[in-house]
């Protein structure tokens, strides 16, 4: 698997007015933390984090992290994954994001997209192709970490549907799913009935039905036993 | 119409809209969605005509999940009565609505149809919304 390269800055000041300062200038802040080894506190440029994490395998790109600024020979050079990032959620900007550093000998367990190829029959004669699940639990070492697995939907007719188990193996890593979840399946259309049931314009002034009160019922027949 | 089937209480206060969405702010079942870019109350019909309208211009294929629902009692007073005597009786349900909270999804149709069905469903509701897409969601930055 190709591994990027990022800049990073380590920072000392922490806390959320650091934050808000780091972000005024147009960086982010960022974690490093990973197995025995100490939690650093770094800023980076959210573009070059944005090229990263749009290309190839996505979130689970193996990134080499050039760690700059006063002390930064303590920590090293290290081969990082995104653990977590948080977005802001109308804006959509990258705010914070946590890097693991992996060790490139010990497995790990990630989750990698499913890509859904072919036409499916079912499509052809009507029927609606759901992927009810988009990633799937993969263990396996950090350099054999797939971008994505393929799955062939095309022989799916009306009814049918693939499972987790369903998804073909490779020697590189496993699939770790303690159920059998349901990754694809092609469902019938609505019959023309239900359409028309959905569809119909609500009345315009349908009355608003009064809910039961919680515990209500149970008040009356108490009063009614005194 | 959508609306609780059990309260606990009858009656709400108002309540202030503050600050942008935490929860339900994710694309988390289908390719597309409709999410609010300012805050309001959606009552349960105006959810219910976003809904229908989406539902005759994607006709029988894809599916739409609804991620609202109107669970604060609205009250108001019978008309042509005088002020005081206590807080009139619910007469409607809404759901609160903050920046960035997903409405709508959608699966199963094609961007262009996605993006006129969510078009139509805008216009039946009281807030500002934009279309997101999967992908689009996971690039931005």
């Amino acid at each position: 698997m190709e591994q990027r390269e990022l800049e990073v800055d380590l920072r000392m000041d922490k806390g959320k007015g650091a934050a808000s300062r780091i972000r005024r200038e147009g960086r982010i802040p960022a974690v490093l933390y990973g197995r025995a080894m100490e939690t650093y506190s770094l800023s980076l440029n959210p573009e070059e984090l944005k090229k990263i994490l749009t290309s190839g395998a996505r979130e689970n790109t193996l990134i080499g992290l050039r760690i700059k600024g006063e002390g930064s020979e303590k920590v090293g050079h290290k081969v990082v994954m995104l653990k977590d990032l948080q977005v802001h959620p109308t804006k959509r900007k990258y705010l914070h994001a946590d890097f693991y550093a992996v060790a490139m000998d010990v497995k790990i367990e990630v989750e990698v997209p499913i890509h859904l190829t072919g036409k499916a029959e079912g499509v052809k004669t009507g029927g609606i192709l759901e992927q009810p699940r988009r990633e799937v639990r993969v263990r396996c070492l950090p350099s054999d970490i797939p971008e994505f697995i393929e799955v062939d939907v095309s022989g799916l007719t009306i009814g049918d549907s693939l499972h987790v188990k369903d998804i073909p193996s490779s020697s590189k890593f496993e699939i770790v799913a303690e159920t059998n979840f349901t990754v694809a399946s092609v469902t019938p259309p609505i019959s023309e009935a239900k359409y028309e049931e959905i569809v119909a314009a609500p009345e315009g002034e349908r009355e608003i039905v009064q809910p039961e009160r919680i515990g209500e019922k149970k008040e009356e027949a108490e009063e009614g036993k005194a | 119409m959508l609306a609780p089937k059990k309260v606990k209480y009858r009656k709400q206060q108002k309540g202030r809209r503050k600050g942008i969405a935490s929860r339900g702010s994710q694309l988390n079942f289908g390719d597309y969605a409709l999410q609010a870019s300012e805050c309001g109350w959606l009552t349960t019909r105006q959810i219910e005509a976003a809904r229908v309208a989406m539902t005759r211009h994607i006709k029988r294929g894809g599916k739409i999940w609804i991620r609202i629902f109107p669970d604060k009692p609205i009250t108001k007073k019978p008309a042509e009565t005088r002020m005081g005597k206590g807080k009139g009786p619910p007469e409607d349900w809404v759901a609160v609505i903050k920046p960035g909270r997903i409405l709508y999804e959608m699966e199963g149709v094609t961007r262009e149809t996605a993006v006129q069905a969510f078009r139509l469903a805008a216009h039946k509701l009281p807030l500002a919304t934009k279309f997101i897409a999967r992908e689009e969601a996971s690039e931005s930055a």
